[in-house]
């Protein structure tokens, strides 16, 4: 039954990703990469984790997806000319190097001893809201403080990066 | 072949990273290479989660949940630099951004 589901959502996300790599438009690119966190939710949600699915969504397929999509709009690209860079020698080093880390990671993972199945737990409570949330405001409360810290220094720095510098009395016209 | 396990959902977490480490390698638009980030990001989260099922650990997902906040934050802060970057140089061709190189 699982893997009735999760075979084509790995497909799914495969094609998605290479997609992303694969196509020429940035906005393209984006609206892949939408498609393949979608289906990299539904594979949490095969496993059981029903939070961190919808806040997948929210978050990436949301609300990071809708920010690249701004600055997309603000960088205004298409206008840009498009140089084709032909297949050299770096970009076929650079396909061997990504696929190396590939295999590196899968031999290394790889042990066909482990047990398929999972471990006994009650599947009803496991990776709901409640569950996550308990576990994040007991155990890990102080983490989860300091990454709302994080996010406020976050958004402090794109403000202070983005802002146009006011022409001061002194200056000269900029 | 038809059940599912851990390994299968480790092979679809590594062969992902790998196509964002290809991207990131081989694409030369700036906005493209944080997608792959991106990308490789998800990639760890996937493998965290599987973790987090097939041990029945819920701390897997506390740690998503973290590296949620942790990419989110980069991408706010990423996005602003790609934007002052293309102010002054017009471009987001990394190819063409050469002011460390020497």
């Amino acid at each position: 039954m699982e893997a009735i589901a999760f075979y084509p959502l790995a497909v799914l996300a495969l094609f998605a990703a290479l997609m992303v790599v694969l196509h020429k438009s940035p906005a393209i690119s984006a609206i892949y990469l939408v498609l393949c966190f979608f289906a990299v939710a539904a594979n949490y949600v095969l496993l059981h984790a029903h939070f961190i699915a919808a806040i997948q969504i929210l978050v990436y397929a949301g609300a990071i997806m809708v920010l690249f999509v701004m600055v997309m709009m603000l960088l205004n690209l298409d206008e840009e000319v498009r140089q084709r860079r032909k297949f050299g020698l770096l970009t076929a080093l650079s396909i061997l190097g990504g696929v190396g880390v590939g295999v590196l990671l899968v031999l290394l993972t790889w042990k066909p001893t482990v047990e398929a199945t999972p471990k006994a737990m009650d599947l009803a409570t496991f990776g709901t809201t409640e569950t996550v949330g308990r576990y994040l405001f007991t155990t890990y409360l102080l983490p989860f403080e300091a990454a709302s810290v994080l996010l406020l220094a976050a958004i402090l720095g794109a403000m202070a990066l983005t802002r146009r510098s006011e022409p001061k009395p002194g200056d000269e016209d900029r | 072949m038809l059940h599912v396990g851990l390994n299968h959902y480790l092979f679809l977490a590594a062969a992902l990273f790998s196509i964002g480490v290809i991207g990131v390698l081989t694409r030369r638009n700036a906005l493209v290479i944080f997608m792959c980030i991106e990308l490789m990001i998800n990639a760890a989260n996937l493998a965290f989660i599987a973790f987090s099922y097939y041990l029945a650990d819920i701390s897997g997902q506390g740690f998503v949940f973290m590296s949620m906040v942790v990419a989110a934050s980069e991408v706010a802060v990423g996005l602003a630099i790609i934007l002052s970057l293309f102010r002054n140089k017009e471009t987001v061709n990394v190819d063409e951004i050469r002011l460390m190189k020497w």
